[in-house]
């Protein structure tokens, strides 16, 4: 064999393998309709939490304090209308999902993954796949935040920045601007499990861990895009023009509805970095009381058909 | 008129420099040659020992304490669970020697636990809690089920997946549990059956910081009492030792 065709063939090889490698670090295509599948926290999810019901929350006073001054009221100021659409919303929604690829139209590259919005008035969430950088700190905050990915193996890992002043739970627990996200996207067969990491200076004691699933659904037709929230008088206003709805301290006459509706101390209730590891049950050990049984929100499970699946059950 | 020397000779190499790298992963898990298998422990994609922390963030209420009787909120049970669950009573469980009913592999591990995970020898892996201090074993090897008597953490049977060379990432533990002996899947009495089976797929997470934490996407199937597979995600952080660490029996009431 002469000289030329053993690099010729060396050559080929190296061109195989770096090919055949590539395509084996490939990933996964994340590509595609995912049904939501809300088998845990499905009231908080779908109908909504309860009122001062901050379980899970590792937030810290200041959170605490700025929940229990929140009232639905404030939604129906025109600058405030868009208040639970920032993008950590995606975490503890109900909604089916659509995954994109974003190519290049020259090179074919991928430019971005994009999650749709699933129908809710989230804007989707673009995870620039190209190297850019983040903005400036200084940069505006904006409902669709900046993220940026990489993948760790056949993982997705997205982080996002620049966020704009939202929610962590729907009954008004507060995110911050300077809070941030770090997705991980991962698939196994037929089900991708999206794990959220928020951090967050103001309002968190220490990171919030939150996640679900969804399933592969090739009939879903969540749209790819759809009229993300803009601000306009959903709600009829009946304070004051330039008044901002909320109860000073002190005032929340559903401050502790929710803990002794399920018997729980109000510490456990309102949340806290404590409260969401095991050795906390043994405070609640002594101080929690159960209600007798179940007598709202008692079942369902991600689109279960209660009435065809023959359960009877208290709904609310 | 057939191929030159040469051009056969780049078309093998090619096949050959493909096949090496599609058995890649194949080769790395099972030792290369004549050599023997390499162990589950060799062949660990991620290293899932040490002590971890369940991180109750999600299904508090359900999880952290034994929420009231009837309570079936999130699972997509079956008219016949339904029947059960309400029958639950934990006064009669205990006094019937039946308080770690909510404590097999389906409810352990959505439990307020710690985890010790160590290698019990090089093919299995196991995992004990110290909330109602049971121990699963997650054996490796393609071990089939003895189909012995049914337990409450069943037989698991674990496998390491992935592609790629290892490294963050690069792949998953994912186990089978049969042969489960019926229980609870939550504390107040929703059932599972003698049919169930439960898939988990495991993957490691490393954050920048150093933090590492388990996510573990766990698949209950049971034809009896439940409509579709419960499926849910839960996450455990690592902890630097078992100073944490605090063994508590069964409790039926809480």
């Amino acid at each position: 064999m002469t000289v030329r065709t053993r690099l010729q063939i060396a050559g080929a090889v190296l061109f195989t393998v770096m090919m055949t490698a590539s395509s084996a670090l490939a990933q996964v295509d994340l590509q595609g309709q995912w049904g939501a599948i809300n088998h845990q926290d499905n009231m908080a999810r779908g109908a909504g939490p309860d009122l001062a019901d901050y379980t899970g929350l590792p937030i810290n006073d200041e959170a605490r304090h700025a929940s229990l001054s929140y009232t639905a009221a404030v939604l129906g100021m025109t600058e405030r209308g868009c208040l639970f659409y920032t993008e950590d919303y995606l975490l503890f929604a109900p909604h089916n999902i659509m995954i994109e690829r974003v190519n290049d139209p020259v090179t074919g590259d991928i430019l971005a993954w994009r999650i749709s919005a699933g129908g809710s008035d989230r804007a989707p969430i673009t995870i620039w796949m190209d190297g850019r950088p983040h903005p400036s700190p200084n940069a505006p905050r904006a409902f669709s935040g900046f993220t940026t990915g990489q993948w760790q193996g056949d993982r997705l890992v997205a982080r996002m920045t620049h966020m704009k002043r939202g929610i962590m739970r729907r009954n008004g627990v507060p995110l911050s601007d300077q809070a941030t996200m770090t997705l991980h996207l991962v698939r196994h067969a037929d089900i991708l499990t999206i794990m959220g990491i928020i951090e967050d200076p103001i309002y968190l004691e220490e990171k919030l861990v939150l996640t679900g699933s969804y399933r592969l659904n090739p009939r879903g037709n969540a749209p790819a895009t759809n009229p993300t929230c803009f601000p306009f008088t959903e709600i009829p206003v009946y304070d004051e023009a330039g008044k901002v709805p909320h109860l000073l301290p002190g005032t929340n006459p559903f401050a502790e509805t929710f803990a002794k509706t399920y018997g729980l101390p109000l510490e456990a209730a309102h949340g806290g970095a404590q409260t969401i590891y095991p050795e906390f049950r043994k405070r609640l050990m002594t101080t929690y009381r159960p209600p007798a049984a179940c007598t709202r929100y008692c079942c369902g499970a991600g689109g279960l058909n209660i009435q065809a699946s023959g359960l009877k059950c208290q709904a609310r | 008129m057939g191929m030159s020397r040469r051009r056969l000779a780049i078309v093998a190499a090619l096949f050959f420099a493909g096949a090496l790298v599609d058995l890649g992963p194949t080769l790395q898990a099972q030792g290369r040659g004549a050599q023997p298998p390499a162990t589950a422990r060799a062949a660990a994609r991620f290293d899932p020992t040490g002590y971890w922390v369940a991180v109750v963030t999600e299904d508090w209420r359900w999880r952290m304490v034994t929420p009231a009787k009837g309570d079936y909120q999130s699972i997509p049970i079956t008219a016949a669970a339904q029947k059960i669950a309400d029958a639950w009573d934990p006064a009669k469980d205990e006094a019937a020697g039946e308080q770690c009913k909510a404590y097999g592999a389906p409810g352990l591990m959505r439990a307020p636990t710690r985890l010790n995970i160590s290698w019990l020898d090089d093919n299995t892996l196991k995992v004990e809690s110290d909330y109602g201090m049971q121990t699963r074993l997650l054996h490796f090897g393609g071990s089939k089920p003895s189909g012995g008597a049914p337990s409450a953490q069943g037989e698991s049977m674990a496998q390491w997946q992935g592609v790629g060379r290892g490294g963050e990432g690069s792949g998953s533990l994912f186990i089978r549990t049969t042969n489960l002996r019926p229980g609870y899947l939550r504390k107040n009495g929703v059932p599972y059956g003698a049919q169930a089976t439960m898939t988990e797929y495991w993957d490691l997470i490393t954050e920048p910081t150093g933090e590492q934490r388990l996510l573990m996407l766990l698949i209950v199937e049971d034809p009896q009492y439940l409509q579709q597979p419960w499926t849910v995600p839960v996450h455990f952080k690592k902890e630097p030792n078992g100073s944490k660490w605090d063994p508590t029996p069964c409790s039926a009431k809480f």
